[in-house]
């Protein structure tokens, strides 16, 4: 006779708080946009009741698949040139005591600057198109893997690697059985940081020369003054990126649980590089 | 008396700190005779671990010479084992004995000889098991099957039962015995434990403390069958023990102490 509740009660109860918050805040938005606002108001336009059905007609006439998948492609393609470029170096900078002092400095301020900021550069260099979205999303979605990477290099048990070298490990195969599979739970932290801030991203990158996306049919739905489309898109915003972060949340748990490691917290991943592990001199 | 594994001449590591130079040892004389279990006894900060990391290649004297049987290309042929097992999380027990398997230096090694070894050490059981899943005794064991798997003729272990419980502690020493008899080793073993060194050594060798050379080797391969030299045994070790444990550590290396402090019983001197 426990007197704690069982787990799919807790679970259960949970789930049902979110969903009331979420049902609080769509009686609101109905409260502003339908009861305060007067029916000619501009603030009416914005109502959920005109929302729900423009959204559903986008996605029955194929317009908004098209936008989805767009969007979901380029922040893949965006996802996989920042892990391209960010595991090598992070893994460096975490090996390197020297040249995380080179590269300190110079990433924090980096990592501060909006990737926004750099539009008007990725597009005189690149051109309008697909290519200066990649970029932007793969400048957002680079730090946090670099820090994760280099925070799971850190976090690597020192024995580990004195034990690989009287092994007869040479540097590489250290590396190859030792420091990469090492990061895996910290890398599938910082990727879920990476995703999430690539999604906040991509949406006003899209906005910026292209003409597919989530972000262009924002901007699109403006322009032919159909506000309850534009609220439909931001809705179709908000669900995926949730979707994605369960996904992503789902892969770096099910991580944590194969190395039976501590859970590295976003934030540790955001920590200042210092301290690299010496791969040639173990010591 | 059969031929040296290892021979230590005036060996001396001295690390620079930020509060000037730091001997972890310095004046060591060391012979270890091949085949032979040699313990090494001394109190904390004697530089026991420095020494045993040196032996296998992880650091390197800052004077003296080191004699040891190498790989062709430099490396100490010897495998070290730790205080912690220190196995790798998401691999199983039989891939982590494998994992020496891995590198291109012991390419000879045949594969056959994972579950050979599992099966003589007594894991054939964990092959499938995760490290999580092991307990201590069990998973320091997998750390030494990792170790005897590329086979090194010189086996070095560094406080291997320390974190261990009494029971599991007695059951792994009376387990490393077996093992040794089986395979021809060579052992150097560090420990605290003047029981343990006495039980486990054929030799004993007690460290000066204050990182100064050593107090003297013991043999101790008819200790255990005698009670009387035994006691005996254990009580000048203990002495010599608690004697060396409080003498100040100098930073300064002056010139090299005596390596052979002379024990009542049988000291074996450095030959
Ligand atoms: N990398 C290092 N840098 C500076 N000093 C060190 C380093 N490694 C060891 N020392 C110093 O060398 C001395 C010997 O250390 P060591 O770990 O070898 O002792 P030990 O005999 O193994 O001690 P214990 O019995 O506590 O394990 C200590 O004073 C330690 O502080
Ligand atoms: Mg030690």
């Amino acid at each position: 006779m426990s007197d704690r509740p069982p787990a799919w009660r807790v679970r259960a109860a949970r789930v049902g708080r979110a969903s009331t918050g979420l049902l609080v805040a769509l009686l609101l938005w109905w409260l502003v946009t339908d009861v305060v606002a007067a029916p000619g108001d501009m603030l009416a336009r914005f109502s959920p009741l005109t929302a729900a059905p423009a959204i559903v007609a986008l996605f029955l006439d194929g317009a908004g698949l098209v936008h989805v998948s767009v969007t979901l492609e380029r922040l893949l393609a965006g996802i996989a040139i920042a892990t391209l470029v960010g595991v090598p170096v992070g893994v460096a900078v975490g090996l390197s005591r020297r040249l995380a002092d080179y590269t300190g400095a110079l990433f924090q301020f980096l990592r501060m600057v909006s990737p926004l900021a750099w539009t008007p550069i990725a597009i005189v260099l690149l051109g309008v198109g697909d290519l200066p979205v990649v970029f932007l999303v793969a400048v957002a979605a680079v730090w946090p893997v670099i820090l994760g990477a280099a925070a799971g290099v850190h976090a690597l048990d020192p024995g580990w690697l004195q034990i690989a070298t009287t092994l007869g490990a040479s540097r590489r195969e250290r590396l190859t059985t030792i420091v990469l599979p090492g990061i895996r739970a910290h890398l599938a932290t910082g990727l879920r940081v990476a995703l999430g801030t690539a999604w906040i991203v991509i949406v006003p990158a899209e906005m910026l020369g292209v003409d597919s996306g989530l972000g262009y049919a924002i901007l699109d739905a403006r322009d032919r003054l159909r506000y309850d489309e534009l609220m439909g898109v931001v809705l179709v915003i908000g669900l995926l990126g949730f979707a994605l972060d369960g996904v992503a949340q789902r892969t770096s748990a099910r991580q944590r649980r194969r190395r039976h490691t501590r859970p590295a917290a976003p934030d540790a991943a955001i920590e200042v590089i210092e301290a690299p592990v010496d791969l040639a001199r173990t010591r | 008396m059969g031929t040296l594994a290892i021979r230590l001449t005036g060996a001396a590591r001295v690390f620079s700190t930020g509060n000037g130079r730091v001997p972890a040892f310095s004046g060591l004389d060391l012979e270890v005779r091949r085949g032979e279990v040699h313990a090494l006894l001394g109190p904390s900060g004697c530089g026991k671990s420095t020494l045993l990391r040196i032996l296998a290649g992880l650091d390197h004297l800052s004077a003296g010479e080191l004699t040891l049987p190498r790989h062709s290309d430099g490396r100490p042929a010897a495998g070290i084992v730790l205080q912690d097992a220190h196995l790798l999380p998401w691999l199983t027990v039989a891939d982590n004995v494998a994992l020496g398997l891995r590198y291109r230096a012991n390419r000879a090694v045949a594969a056959g000889r994972v579950d050979e070894l599992l099966e003589v050490l007594g894991l054939a059981e964990l092959a499938d098991a995760l490290p999580a899943e092991l307990s201590g005794g069990q998973a320091q064991r997998v750390a030494i099957a990792r170790t005897m798997l590329v086979a090194p003729p010189l086996l070095l272990l560094d406080e291997p039962f320390a974190a261990l419980d009494p029971l599991t502690r007695r059951d792994l020493q009376d387990w490393l015995l077996r093992v040794r008899d089986l395979l021809d080793l060579t052992i150097v073993l560090v420990t605290h434990d003047v029981d343990e060194a006495i039980h486990l050594g054929d030799r004993v060798t007690l460290l000066r403390g204050g990182s100064r050379g050593t107090v003297g080797t013991w043999d101790t391969r008819e200790v255990d069958r005698n009670s009387e030299v035994l006691a005996a045994t254990r009580h000048d070790l203990l002495a010599r023990y608690a004697a060396t444990s409080d003498e100040p550590s100098t930073v300064v290396p002056g010139p090299p102490l005596g390596t052979n402090g002379g024990g009542r019983l049988a000291p074996v001197a450095a030959r």
